[in-house]
C-alpha cells in the first residue's frame, strides 16, 4: 500500500468536520520554558520521590518548607486540572467546536491555555528559594555541604552525589546552546525566566506540521496582541518554509487577516474572494468573509 | 547536534548524569509528544515527563543503545502513559465538576477552547491505543509509514492496516458525537 494522504490535508478523503478536529490538535509543543522547569524540579524533587515517595517527600518538605510548596504546588495543579477537561469533554457540542476551529482558537492557543495553572504552579515551585539553594550547592560544589535539603536528596538510589551536580553539568550543556555565555550559577534562575528558544535539534524526529502549525500559531498570537510585524514575519517564514504545507488554508485565512488589520482592505477583500472560491467549506470561511464585508 | 564537550569526563567517557542531561534536552520535545499522543492529559504532561525521565536516569546505565534510542524512550512513554491513563480515569469520577461552573463567567471563551481540545482527545480515546499511536503520529506529527514502524519496531504493512482500522474508528466516533449532539440540541444544520 502507498502512503495515504494525510487527514489533515484537504482533498484527502476526510469530512469537512473530521479535518478541522484534527487540525484542532496538531501544535502539541510544549510551552517555551516548560522544559527547563521540569528539568529544575527533576533535580530537585526526583530522587526523593523516586526513592520512597510520599514519606521522603514529606520530611523532605518538613524540613524544607519551600521544597514543600513546590511539591504541593507541583500535586495542587496535578489535583485540580484534569476535572475541567473531564465534565467538559462530555458536554460539548458539534457546534461549538467548528466555531472554535472557525475562529482559529484551537490550532495553537490551547495548549497554552489550558497549561496556565500547572504552568504557573510549576514556576512557583522552581522559584523558590529552597530548590535555588540545592541549585547554588550542586552549582558551586559537587561534594557539596550538607544542606537539609540536601540530606534528603541523598536518600536515593542512584549513585551518591548525582543528582545535585547534574543540573550544574546540564546548565553547562545548555550554556553551549543559548547565545549569551551565562555564568554557571546563573544559568537555572535565567533559565527558569527568560530562555531564549533552543534550536530545533536534528536527532529528534521531526514534526514537519507540528512545526507548521507552530509557526502560524505565532502568527495567531501575535494577531490577537496587535503585534503585525510579528505576525507578518511569522507568515512569511510558513510561506517560504512550507510552501506547499498542509496548512496552507490556515495560513491564508490568517494573510487576509493581517492584510485587513493592517488597513490594506482592497487587497484583502481580494484575496479573501479567491479564499472562498478555493475554500467554501473552510472552517474559516465565515471568519473571512466578516473581515471582508 | 555535536555532543557538546562538557559532556565528557577528562577520560572521554560519557559521565551517566551527563547523558540523561544530554538525553532530556535532545528528547525532550520528542517525550512531551509522545506521551501527548498517547493519551496524556496535557496538564498532566509535566508530571508524566517528569516521571519518564526518572525511569530512564535509574534504567541508563544498563540500556544497550542497539536499536534507536527513541524506540527505547517510547516503550518508557508508553508504559507511563498506560499507568496515567488509568489513574487519571479515577481522578476524573473524584473531581468532576458541573458543567454550570465550566461555562459561566468570563473565561467562556477559554473554557470553549479547552472543551475543544479535550473533546479530540475524548475521540481519540476511543481508539485503541495502538491504533491512536500509529494515527496520531501519521496524521498530526506529519511522520512517514517507515518512520512509524521503525519507532514502535513494527513491519510496515502493521503500520498501514493499523491507521486504516483507526481511520474508522475515528470516523465512527466522530459520527457518534454528532448523533450526540443533535440529540441534544437542534440539528447542526439547522442553525442559522
Amino acid at each position: 500500500m502507498n502512503a495515504p494522504r494525510r487527514w489533515v490535508e484537504t482533498d484527502s478523503g476526510a469530512r469537512p468536520l473530521e479535518r478541522a478536529l484534527l487540525r484542532g490538535a496538531l501544535d502539541v509543543e510544549a510551552p517555551e520554558g516548560i522544559e527547563e522547569r521540569i528539568w529544575a524540579r527533576l533535580v530537585a524533587l526526583g530522587p526523593v520521590v523516586a526513592a520512597g515517595g510520599a514519606e521522603l517527600a514529606g520530611s523532605a518538605a518538613q524540613t524544607s518548607p519551600a521544597l514543600k510548596s513546590a511539591a504541593s504546588a507541583a500535586s495542587a495543579a496535578h489535583a485540580t486540572t484534569p476535572s475541567a477537561l473531564a465534565s467538559g469533554a462530555a458536554k460539548i457540542g458539534v457546534g461549538m467546536i467548528v466555531k472554535s476551529v472557525a475562529v482559529g482558537a484551537i490550532a495553537g492557543t490551547m495548549v497554552l491555555t489550558g497549561y496556565t495553572g500547572i504552568d504557573a504552579a510549576l514556576r512557583r515551585g522552581t522559584e523558590t528559594p529552597a530548590i535555588g539553594r540545592v541549585d547554588a550547592r550542586s552549582t558551586k560544589s559537587p561534594s557539596g555541604g550538607p544542606s537539609k535539603a540536601g540530606s534528603a536528596l541523598s536518600i536515593e538510589q542512584a549513585p551518591a552525589g548525582a543528582e545535585p551536580t547534574s543540573t550544574a553539568r546540564f546548565a553547562a550543556v545548555r550554556a553551549t546552546t543559548s547565545p549569551p555565555a551565562a555564568a554557571p550559577s546563573d544559568v537555572l534562575p535565567s533559565a527558569v525566566s527568560a530562555f531564549a528558544p533552543l534550536p530545533s535539534d536534528q536527532s529528534q524526529p521531526k514534526s514537519k506540521l507540528g512545526e507548521e502549525a507552530q509557526l502560524l500559531r505565532r502568527a495567531r498570537e501575535a494577531l490577537r496582541r496587535g503585534d503585525l510585524p510579528a505576525a507578518s514575519n511569522a507568515l512569511d517564514t510558513a510561506t517560504h518554509t512550507f510552501p506547499r504545507g498542509a496548512l496552507t488554508e490556515e495560513r491564508e485565512a490568517l494573510s487576509i487577516e493581517l492584510l485587513a488589520r493592517s488597513g490594506q482592505r482592497e487587497a484583502a477583500r481580494l484575496r479573501a474572494q479567491t479564499f472562498l472560491r478555493a475554500f467554501p467549506e473552510s472552517p474559516y470561511a465565515a471568519n473571512v468573509r466578516t473581515i471582508t464585508e | 547536534m555535536a555532543e557538546p564537550r562538557s559532556n565528557h569526563s577528562s577520560n572521554g567517557e560519557v559521565m551517566p548524569d551527563d547523558r540523561l542531561a544530554a538525553l532530556y534536552r535532545e528528547q525532550f520535545r520528542f517525550v512531551w509528544r509522545s506521551l501527548r499522543r498517547l493519551g496524556v492529559a496535557e496538564s498532566d504532561l509535566p508530571d508524566a515527563v517528569h516521571d519518564v525521565f526518572l525511569v530512564v536516569h535509574k534504567k541508563l546505565d544498563d540500556y544497550l543503545p542497539r536499536g534507536k534510542v527513541t524506540s527505547w524512550l517510547y516503550a518508557i512513554c508508553l508504559r507511563t502513559a498506560s499507568d496515567r491513563r488509568r489513574s487519571a480515569a479515577r481522578k476524573r469520577e473524584l473531581y468532576a465538576l458541573p458543567i454550570d461552573e465550566l461555562t459561566t463567567g468570563d473565561s467562556t471563551a477559554l473554557v470553549e477552547r479547552r472543551q475543544a481540545l479535550s473533546l479530540v482527545d475524548e475521540l481519540l480515546d476511543q481508539l485503541p491505543l495502538e491504533q491512536r499511536v500509529v494515527f496520531t503520529f501519521f496524521e498530526l506529527d506529519g511522520m512517514s509509514g517507515e518512520e512509524i514502524a521503525e519507532l514502535l519496531q513494527i513491519p510496515i504493512g502493521t503500520v498501514w492496516s493499523r491507521l486504516r482500522l483507526a481511520r474508522r474508528c475515528f470516523r465512527e466516533a466522530v459520527e457518534r458525537l454528532r448523533a450526540r449532539d443533535e440529540f441534544r440540541t437542534k440539528p447542526w444544520g439547522a442553525r442559522p
